[in-house]
């Protein structure tokens, strides 16, 4: 059954983002994204991780669709259709992408959970709880900065 | 307990980076760029807790690791398309191969 639910949220999260690269549209590839974000938070409930899979669908498949949602006329107007092509160089960037493509996935069938040292100490979620407050102030930070910067003069 | 085989959830992110990497390299669009980057932050968090639950002993560090990355994931977006969006009250164009004004 995992099995299943993994072969289906995989080939969502993988056909929404070949979609997402390839879509001439920006406000149709806002959507898709959404929909890959979709596909990320099951594969990420898949692994037993229902804080982050949550944090997901709330930002990344929900902050995204908001985002699309009220800018579509926007993403239309400054990208018309048709015009958020690719590059003419955009061959090589397919290169490095398959190159690396190849390499990873060599590396992830050749991984071996054995290989790598268990660490001694346990680690405990109170240990993050610096970390976490500094993140959340430069996200507040990151955010009135954007404010600041896209403000009209 | 996943009976998914850990590789697998290592080679979809892969995968997924991988196609975020051509995005963000061959697209005309700075928002499309900025998609390609995102796709690629989602497969790091994928990678990480997928890691995080093959290495039990690791603990909660996959999952808090993947939680301060989406924080800073949306960050970079929001402060990207505020960027793009100065971009385009300025200079009407959001292309990346018209803003070429320091190659001169």
């Amino acid at each position: 059954m995992e099995r299943i639910l993994f072969i289906i949220l995989g080939t969502i999260t993988l056909g929404a983002a070949l979609a997402v690269v390839t879509q001439r549209t920006l406000s149709c590839a806002a959507w898709l994204l959404a929909l890959s974000c979709l596909g990320i938070a099951g594969l990420l409930f898949l692994l037993e991780a229902p804080a982050v899979a949550a944090l997901q669908l709330l930002v990344g498949a929900g902050g995204v669709a908001l985002l699309a949602r009220k800018n579509e006329a926007r993403l239309r107007q400054t990208a018309p259709p048709g015009s958020a092509g690719v590059t003419p160089r955009w061959w090589a960037g397919a290169l490095v992408a398959a190159a690396l493509a190849e390499v990873l996935l060599w590396t992830a069938f050749h991984y071996d959970p054995g290989m790598v040292p268990v660490p001694t100490a346990q680690v405990s979620l109170a240990g993050y709880a610096l970390p976490m407050a500094t993140a959340v102030v430069l996200l507040a930070t990151a955010l009135v900065g954007a404010l600041e910067v896209a403000r009209k003069r | 307990m996943t009976t998914v085989h850990p590789s697998w959830f290592l080679a979809l992110a892969a995968t997924l980076f991988c196609i975020g990497l051509y995005g963000a390299l061959a697209r005309r669009s700075a928002v499309a760029v900025l998609m390609g980057i995102f796709l690629m932050l989602d497969a790091v968090i994928l990678n990480l807790v997928a890691f995080g639950r093959a290495l039990e002993a690791a603990g909660m560090g996959g999952q808090v690791l993947a939680v301060l990355l989406i924080l800073v994931a949306a960050a970079e977006t929001a402060l990207g398309l505020a960027l793009v969006a100065t971009l385009w009250q300025r200079y009407s164009t959001t292309s990346l191969d018209d803003l070429n004004s320091l190659k001169e």
